[in-house]
C-alpha cells in the first residue's frame, strides 16, 4: 500500500478540514492562492508540497527535487530543507531568518510564501460551538460543549490526581518499597524452606518403611 | 472489382476479433459493449470503487499525481477520466492559468463526472470532451502530461490508443498510464482471483444490482497485458525512459513514459 500516499492525505484532509471550520479560512488561504511551497523533511527524506487554491490546500509527496529544479524556482514557489526538530520554530515566522543564519533552514524560491503559510498556521481561529450548531442545533451545541468543558475539567483533576499519586509513590514508597536484593534473598529462603522439607518428609517415609518392617 | 476487393478487406475487417473479458467478440462491436457496462455502473461508479478497493483507489490516484510533476500553467489531459477525481486535483494544481481536459468516450460517465466537478466547485479551466482513446480529437504535441487511470483496459485497440496518446504529447511531456496488473506473489494472485471472480460480482449484484459488469471488469483485468508487455508497448509507440512502479503487490501498476 502505498503509505506514503495514506500519509499525505491524512495531511492534506486535516489541513482542509482545520481550514474549512476556522471563521477566517477562506480569507486565509487568498495571498498564497497559486503558490506552491514545498518542504523537505531531512530525518525522514521526505518532500511535502503545499498546492493552495482558493479554497483548498492539495498536499503532495514529491521525489527530491534536483539541484536544476531548485535553481530555477518560479516565482509562486518556495523550498525549505528542514530538521523535524526546527518544524515547531516554523510557527512563527520571525523565526525564519534565526533558523536560515543557524543554517538549520535552507531555502529557494520566495521564502514570503513560506512565512504567509506560517501565518495562517496561526491565525486559523475556531468557534466550535458556532461550527456544531449547524449540526445539532444551538441547544445541543451548547450541552456538547458545556458537557465538553466539564469533562475536561474532570479530566484536569484526575490527570492531576494521578500525578500526585505518582509523585508520592516516588518520593514515600520508594524507599520501603521491596528491593531486588531482598526479593532475591526471599526466593532463596524459600527453595531452602522447600529442601527441608523434602528432606524431612524423606526422612519421616523412612522411619514409617522401619516401622512397618518391626 | 477494386470496390469488390475493398469490400471484402472491410469485411475481413470487421471480422476481426478482439477479448471482452474472458469472450471474443468483434473489434467492431467491443466499444458498444465497454460502453454498454459503463453506462450501467457510471451512477455508481464513485460509490463501487470505494466499496471494491476498500478505499485504496484513492492512494493509487495520489501516487499517480504524486508522479506527474505538473504544475501550474500546464495542459493536462484526463483521459478515460469517467468521474474526474484525478482532474479535479489537477485542476487546482494548475491553477487559471492552465487547462485540464476530462476525456471519455463514454457519455454518462463523462456527465456524471462534469456533475460532480460543478458540484465542488472546479469550473473555469476545465473541458469536458467526448473522445475516443484511439483517435483523440487534439492537435500534435499539445499536452505536458495525459494520465489514463483504469481505462486502457477497455480500448479495443491499445496500441492505436497509445500511439494516439505520443502524438498529442508535448515533447518532454508525459504519460502515466494506472492500470490493474499482475500481482507479484503468487499467494496474492489466489486471493485477488478468489476475491475478483467470487466476491467483485456478488459485490456488484449488492450494490449496483449489476453482477454483469463487475464480471466483466474481472474478467477485463485478466486480460489486460502484464507489466513488461505494457511497458513494451509504450516503447514501441516511441515513450521513451519508460518505467514501472508496482502498487500493492502489483494488484495495480503505474507505468511512465517520456516523448522527448
Amino acid at each position: 500500500m502505498p503509505t506514503k500516499q495514506a500519509l499525505s492525505g491524512l495531511i492534506e484532509v486535516a489541513v482542509n478540514q482545520a481550514l474549512g471550520l476556522a471563521l477566517n479560512g477562506r480569507e486565509l488561504l487568498l495571498p498564497l492562492e497559486g503558490k506552491r511551497f514545498v518542504v523537505y523533511l531531512q530525518e525522514l527524506e521526505t518532500t511535502l508540497a503545499f498546492v493552495f487554491s482558493d479554497n483548498h490546500v492539495d498536499v503532495m509527496m514529491l521525489a527530491p527535487l534536483e539541484q536544476e529544479v531548485l535553481d530555477n524556482m518560479p516565482p509562486n514557489e518556495c523550498y525549505i530543507s528542514v530538521s523535524l526538530f526546527a518544524l515547531p520554530e516554523l510557527k512563527h515566522s520571525s523565526q525564519l531568518t534565526k533558523l536560515i543564519k543557524q543554517n538549520k533552514l535552507d531555502f529557494y524560491g520566495d521564502l514570503g510564501i513560506a512565512q504567509k503559510f506560517s501565518q495562517v498556521i496561526n491565525a486559523i481561529e475556531f468557534d466550535f460551538e458556532e461550527t456544531l450548531s449547524a449540526y445539532v442545533g444551538d441547544a445541543g451545541a451548547y450541552t456538547i460543549m458545556s458537557k465538553g468543558e466539564q469533562w475536561q475539567a474532570y479530566a484536569k483533576k484526575q490527570h492531576n490526581l494521578l500525578m500526585s499519586m505518582l509523585s508520592d509513590a516516588a518520593l514515600e514508597e520508594k524507599p520501603i518499597a521491596v528491593r531486588p536484593i531482598m526479593l532475591t534473598h526471599f526466593i532463596d529462603e524459600v527453595r531452602q524452606l522447600k529442601m527441608d522439607t523434602d528432606r524431612l518428609e524423606a526422612r519421616l517415609n523412612l522411619l514409617c518403611a522401619k516401622k512397618e518392617e518391626q | 472489382m477494386t470496390s469488390e476487393i475493398s469490400k471484402t478487406a472491410e469485411q475481413e475487417q470487421s471480422r476481426e476479433t478482439t477479448d471482452f473479458g474472458f469472450k471474443q467478440v468483434d473489434k467492431s462491436e467491443k466499444v458498444a459493449m465497454v460502453a454498454d457496462v459503463f453506462h450501467s455502473v457510471a451512477a455508481k461508479y464513485d460509490v463501487m470503487n470505494d466499496f471494491m478497493s476498500l478505499g485504496i483507489h484513492r492512494l493509487w490516484k495520489r501516487y499517480t499525481i504524486d508522479c506527474s510533476g505538473v504544475k501550474s500553467g500546464q495542459r493536462v489531459l484526463d483521459l478515460a477520466g469517467g468521474t474526474g477525481d484525478l482532474t479535479a486535483k489537477f485542476s487546482r494544481i494548475v491553477g487559471p492559468s492552465g487547462h485540464v481536459v476530462l476525456a471519455d468516450i463514454n457519455h454518462s460517465m463523462l456527465m456524471v463526472g462534469k456533475e460532480k466537478l460543478t458540484n465542488m466547485g472546479i469550473v473555469g479551466n476545465v473541458e469536458y470532451v467526448q473522445a475516443n482513446a484511439e483517435i483523440l480529437p487534439f492537435p500534435d504535441n499539445h499536452f505536458d502530461l495525459i494520465t489514463i487511470a483504469f481505462g486502457l483496459r477497455n480500448v479495443t485497440d491499445k496500441s492505436a490508443a497509445l500511439a494516439s496518446m505520443f502524438r498529442v504529447l508535448k515533447p518532454g511531456g508525459r504519460l502515466l498510464v494506472l492500470e490493474f496488473s499482475k500481482p507479484t506473489s503468487e499467494a496474492l494472485s489466489k486471493i485477488y482471483d478468489t476475491y475478483s471472480f467470487h466476491v467483485l460480482p456478488r459485490m456488484g449484484q449488492l450494490v449496483a444490482n449489476d453482477a454483469e459488469s463487475y464480471r466483466y471488469l474481472a474478467e477485463s483485468i485478466r486480460m489486460h497485458p502484464d507489466q513488461a508487455t505494457l511497458e513494451k508497448m509504450m516503447q514501441d509507440v516511441g515513450f521513451e525512459q519508460t518505467s514501472y512502479h508496482n502498487l500493492t503487490g502489483g494488484i495495480v501498476a503505474l507505468h511512465r513514459g517520456f516523448k522527448f
